[in-house]
């Protein structure tokens, strides 16, 4: 049963990714759906931004052809009368994915204005707490423990808007977002099968699977003079939704199935992302900016205004995202003070925000003085 | 209002309604500004450049709707009163995956084009998942006096069922409002004979949500404003996949959890579409030409050519379909022989193809006069 629900999506979703990508390069080249982006200029060639309208797609033929798998040909089932509740979880995830789906092709391919999209990702977000996933418990963490439902909602909605519109953010650089969003996948698969979890280590492996096509293009595309293709909107609101949904889900099972306090595990694998963007967003807010107008100061442009190469940034951006990761499991492992333990990422971070910007500068004058 | 009706009847009905009145002028906007159209062509009754997308917003709102409606309905703690959820899982797992693959084809052969082996291969793949999951008629309820059918017999009439009926909408699909408005009524029937089932009753009542808004554009949408849509490949496929699997559904369930005439009720909703590809397909053949290429032989095409509007064309198609849905559900009730009954239906569309046969040589014989 394991190996069915590790290897089937796996495989399969990287078969159907494969197939899938030139498909809708050859779509979107014919119809002249290839959208240059304003602050994107990578060469003369205009890159697609469709690749992610087949992620959803890929996403529920992958999952629901396992889960019949497994349904059918094993008898132990994970989805019994009495599991009602995480029955509705699932469903009203679905509902929520499909309407983000929408509103990233709608978003990719006319543009929707920031508003309907706040209200649109809201009415998403909301379908989560109210199928009755909220975070109702922060372990210790700043100091609280059991949220009432009065807060614990509305930090539910907040927190899925914030990771579903921080990924969109890193398509900026090739293979940046498919490369996060494929470690953090890793990582919560894992916590979900030592959770005893299979739906969400399905759907895990699955978003990984269908992320490694991506990767390889995106990474390789200069050595093997592909076409390029973005994830584009569509894909950033499909992978942060369903992130959120698992951290999320994985989050509530802190102290039960997983150590106490591995919410900062599961919001550890997406440390980058949602530091960054706030870090942004308040450089925004101080210098008196439309908060929600794209700019080039996220983390991936401070180290290419720094010196680095594209593919280094990438590496670069990744590794640190793997020691984020890795540091906060062993400080959950070893029950480290959750207060603590934020602190420590947050110290860190400050650091490297310290050295880019000390490259940032030299390069800067570097380039001034000729 | 009893609570199982609201939630199975209304509330999909409603929600389904109110994303389809919000998708749809979305889609239009969409396929002008990125020039996505239908190019006339000389089998197509229409001269302005129309966007034919309007079947992509059948699946994603089919799936919000019912996804919402059922979550709702085991969050109230309401029972499915049929089978065990695992069952129910699998079936509706796999249909939607089965809508998901045809919708991808559909959506390319919208956009670019695929060919016909092709999109034989998907459906056909696509049709296989019914018997896998359980699905195949068992019963042929004294049709031609034949009852109780073996698997080896029932699953391969299963499959060519489905391809059947998708392939019959996919070609009815000719005329404003036709394919849409036959699917109208028949998920109608299909909806009130799921009575107490009410999975079922969420999904028909959810797709008929969607069909309203969509027949409004598609046949009320002035061409000149760019308000006009078509279902395309992708909403014929998704529409014919999902009638499909009403029937075949109904049919497993016959004798056990359905009437046994079910079959025959199911596939009288398909009636018209189906009968008239036998009269197609017959008269290529014994003109030598390829069955699978199009012509302009198709049942509205020769409502067209009696001169009369394309709207008349469409309504008189509906409401022949509806008549043989009454006419069949009445010899139901009779308790008429189940081959009689389709002897009926049969002797119903004769009679309205000759009728429309004596038209097409009487506006013949007026235009050469």
């Amino acid at each position: 049963m394991l190996y069915i629900s590790l290897f089937v999506p796996f495989l399969l979703n990287i078969i159907l990714a494969t197939y899938i990508i030139p498909r809708i390069l050859v779509v979107s080249v014919k119809k002249d759906l290839v959208i240059p982006s304003e602050t994107k200029s990578k060469g003369r060639l205009r890159v697609p931004r469709l690749g992610g309208v087949s992620l959803f797609p890929i996403l529920v033929i992958s999952v629901g052809s396992t889960i019949v798998l497994l349904l059918s040909f094993f008898a132990e089932s994970f989805l019994s009368m009495e599991d009602k509740i995480s029955f509705v979880q699932y469903m009203f995830g679905m509902a929520g994915l499909t309407t983000m789906y929408l509103l990233g092709v709608m978003d990719d391919l006319l543009g929707v204005s920031i508003t309907s999209k706040l209200i649109i990702q809201t009415l998403a977000a909301s379908l989560i707490p109210m199928s009755g996933l909220w975070l109702n418990d922060l372990h210790g963490l700043l100091g609280i423990f059991e949220l009432p439902a009065i807060i614990g909602m509305p930090l539910t909605v907040l927190m899925v808007l914030y990771i579903t519109n921080a990924i969109p953010m890193l398509d900026d650089v090739d293979g940046l977002a498919s490369g996060l969003a494929m470690i953090a996948f890793t990582v919560l698969g894992w916590l979900a099968y030592q959770a005893g979890e299979p739906l969400m280590m399905i759907v895990c492996v699955a978003m990984t699977g269908m992320l490694i096509p991506f990767f390889y293009r995106n990474v390789m595309v200069r050595r093997l003079g592909w076409r390029n293709i973005y994830l584009g909107d569509t894909g950033g609101l499909t992978i942060g939704y369903v992130l959120s949904i698992v951290v999320i889900i994985l989050s509530r099972l802190g102290g039960t199935k997983l150590p106490d306090g591995v919410i900062m595990t599961c919001f550890g694998t997406l440390i980058i992302p949602m530091f960054d963007v706030l870090r942004v967003a308040v450089t925004r807010i101080i210098n008196h900016r439309n908060v929600f107008l794209r700019d080039n100061n996220h983390i991936h442009h401070r180290l290419i205004q720094g010196g680095m190469r594209p593919m280094t940034v990438l590496v670069t951006i990744l590794l640190i995202s793997a020691f984020f990761v890795v540091f906060n499991i062993i400080g959950v492992w070893s029950d480290w003070n959750l207060s603590l333990l934020l602190m420590g990422d947050v110290i860190v971070w400050v650091v490297i925000q310290v050295v880019i910007s000390y490259f940032k500068n030299k390069n800067r004058e570097l380039i001034n003085n000729g | 209002m009893d609570e199982v009706v609201l939630f199975s009847v209304y509330f999909p009905f409603l929600l389904a309604a109110l994303l389809g009145w919000l998708f749809i002028p979305r889609v239009l906007i969409l396929s002008h500004r990125k020039r996505l159209f239908d190019m006339p062509d000389e089998r197509k009754t229409h001269d302005a450049p129309v966007p034919r997308l309007g079947g992509i917003t059948f699946l994603p709102i089919l799936l919000i709707c019912v996804c919402l409606m059922t979550g709702i309905w085991v969050n109230k703690g309401m029972t499915f009163q049929t089978l065990g959820l695992d069952i129910m899982v699998i079936r509706f797992v796999l249909l939607f995956v089965g809508m998901m693959i045809l919708y991808l084809v559909g959506v390319v052969d919208d956009l670019i084009g695929v060919s016909y082996q092709a999109k034989f291969l998907v459906q056909i793949t696509s049709a296989v998942f019914f018997p896998l999951s359980g699905l195949w008629i068992h019963d042929l309820s004294g049709l031609f006096w034949i009852n109780e059918i073996p698997a080896w017999v029932g699953i391969p009439l299963t499959v060519f069922i489905v391809v059947y009926v998708t392939n019959a909408i996919n070609l009815i699909d000719g005329v404003d409002g036709l394919a849409a408005g036959i699917c109208f009524v028949a998920f109608l029937t299909l909806g009130l004979a799921a009575k107490g089932h009410c999975i079922l009753m969420i999904v028909a009542f959810g797709m008929l949500g969607i069909l309203l808004p969509f027949w409004s554009y598609n046949v009320f949408g002035n061409i000149q404003k760019g308000h006009k849509i078509f279902m395309g490949d992708t909403g014929s496929l998704t529409l014919g996949y999902l009638v499909s699997f009403f029937l075949i559904y109904m049919a497993s369930g016959s004798g056990v959890t359905f009437p046994r005439e079910m079959l025959i009720i199911g596939l009288s909703t398909m009636a018209v579409p189906m009968f008239d590809i036998v009269r197609v397909v017959m008269a290529r053949i014994r003109n030598h030409r390829n069955p699978f290429l199009p012509d302009k032989n198709h049942i509205h095409h020769k409502l067209l050519r009696t001169g009369i509007g394309s709207r008349w064309v469409m309504a008189i198609i509906v409401l022949v379909s509806l008549c043989i849905i009454i006419v069949t559900k009445c010899c139901v009730d009779l308790r008429i022989g189940n081959t009689w009954i389709v002897l009926i239906d049969v002797a119903i569309w004769l009679v309205f193809d000759y009728t429309v046969n004596y038209f097409i040589h009487h506006n013949h014989r007026l235009r050469y006069e």
